[in-house]
């Protein structure tokens, strides 16, 4: 069984498409490609919710069919167990302690990575299996909690992964990040919370979704997740949680030479929770609210009333950045990821040639085209 | 490769070599203004040399870069191949 695509790189992977004379045309940085239409559809669903679309769809329900051979990771079943928060953490974080590994815990001072520190630290008896990897920015994202860690838990190995450290260590273990926490909660911005506003967020999607021939393909395709998809909130969830939580690689982070990578939020049991809890993506018609729950349980650990209070959502880029200089200065640019770990890279990326990709692969990768 | 190959090089050559001058040159006025800041000072530093090595392995790449197509190499923009190793934050 040959391996098929985890991760594709637009930037390069699409210009294949024009020497295959394959006719596409751009929504953000996705591509519709010709005679895919329900593909094409879930880009445009990507177009409605998020001004610049991003990361290729991949379909965990296994009903659309795709221009690019992609594997899915976990593909779609519906919600099992019906779990408190604080079990489903409880269960994640024993599934990563009881494989003895060291832990390295990608901390970015949000919401997704702080909630996975305090699961870690309540459930660990041994704290030399931990590894907090922060920078800067995480400490200026999340200062008090920094120095809650610094205060209650001396032994705890903290490194500041800025600088060298990033570009000269390789790690081991499972290096854990909060990914999925915004993909199974609606991945919700707060440009688009700005635009249609709480009350919208709860109005039926038709509101939102006018096209009639997208809004045929939605009944259907919203029909799989196995639980009723009325509401805008709910079509944004749904949407995300099946297309779009796989969009990070096996080896994501060049962090991890001789690491796992691991999404701590990308799991059945987060999954089902909030199968179960969609009302708790948000509280009330403050931004402010978005994950709320999280930050409850946050709270229990670390009572910080402020925190609980003020903190909002925000995206962490610093470990994004520190991955793709890291992967420029080593020149290990990367055209795909097959789902074995594979990268597909010709020699002189970023300088990328139909001769230079013919003459790394000739047509060994024709299979993961489906037109072809 | 043909002549006309290489004389493509070299204009793409040259426009790298303007842009890491002009990389080059912020750098060292950042590194000048801020030469009180020991942490920016290092920062800054520490990026001068990796714009150094970038330059080099890039310019070997050019070197070594196959096209049949001369549209390659006439519309490579050089600036994104030195946006991510020069973000101020990283």
């Amino acid at each position: 069984m040959r391996p098929l695509l985890s991760l594709i790189n637009p930037k390069y992977f699409y210009r294949i498409l024009d020497w295959q004379h394959k006719p596409y045309e751009l929504a953000g940085s996705l591509a519709k490609v010709q005679e895919f239409d329900h593909y094409n559809n879930l880009i445009d669903l990507n177009s409605i919710f998020s001004t610049f679309p991003a990361g290729d769809p991949v379909d965990r329900t296994e009903t659309v069919t795709g221009p690019f051979a992609f594997a899915v990771q976990r593909p779609w079943q519906p919600a099992q167990a019906k779990q408190d928060f604080s079990e489903v953490i409880a269960l994640r974080v024993n599934y990563y302690l009881n494989t003895g590994k060291k832990l390295n815990l990608c901390w970015s001072g949000g919401i997704d990575s702080t909630c996975l520190v305090a699961g870690f630290l309540q459930h660990t008896a041994h704290l030399d299996q931990l590894r907090i990897l922060y920078s800067p920015w995480s400490v200026y994202e999340n200062r008090e909690f920094f120095e809650y860690l610094k205060t209650n838990y001396p032994a705890l190995d903290m490194l500041d992964i800025s600088g060298d450290v990033y570009l000269e260590t390789v790690f081991d273990g499972i290096m854990i990040n909060g990914h999925g926490g915004d993909e199974f909660t609606a991945s919700l911005d707060e440009s688009f919370f700005d635009t249609v506003g709480y009350q919208g967020l709860h109005q039926p999607w038709q509101s939102l979704i006018t096209d009639p021939t997208l809004q045929e393909f939605c009944t259907e395709y919203f029909a799989l997740a196995q639980r009723p998809i009325d509401t805008v909130l709910e079509a944004r969830w749904w949407f995300y949680a099946a297309t779009k939580s796989q969009i990070f690689a096996p080896r994501d982070s060049v962090f991890a030479t001789n690491a796992t990578t691991s999404a701590f939020f990308n799991c059945q049991e987060f999954e089902d929770y909030m199968w179960h809890n969609i009302d708790q993506v948000i509280d009330n018609n403050n931004y402010i609210s978005y994950k709320q729950f999280m930050k409850q349980y946050i709270y229990r650990f670390w009572p910080n009333d402020n925190y609980l209070k003020l903190a909002r959502k925000v995206s962490s880029l610093q470990f994004v950045l520190y991955t793709r200089k890291k992967t420029e200065l080593l020149g290990q640019q990367w055209i795909a990821y097959l789902s074995d770990g594979t990268a597909i890279r010709t020699l002189n990326l970023p300088l990328f040639s139909e001769c230079e990709f013919k003459n790394t692969y000739g047509d060994s990768l024709e299979y993961l085209f489906k037109y072809l | 490769m043909t002549s006309g190959t290489k004389f493509y090089k070299i204009k793409l050559i040259n426009r790298l070599l303007e842009h890491t001058h002009r990389v080059r040159s912020q750098l060292l006025d950042e590194l000048t203004t801020n030469a009180t800041d020991p942490v920016v000072f290092k920062r800054r530093l520490r990026m001068l040399r990796q714009v150094n090595s970038y330059e080099s392995q890039l310019l070997q790449k050019v070197e070594n870069f196959e096209t049949n197509d001369m549209q390659d190499l006439v519309n490579f923009d050089v600036a994104p191949f030195f946006k991510d190793i020069t973000w101020r934050s990283s």
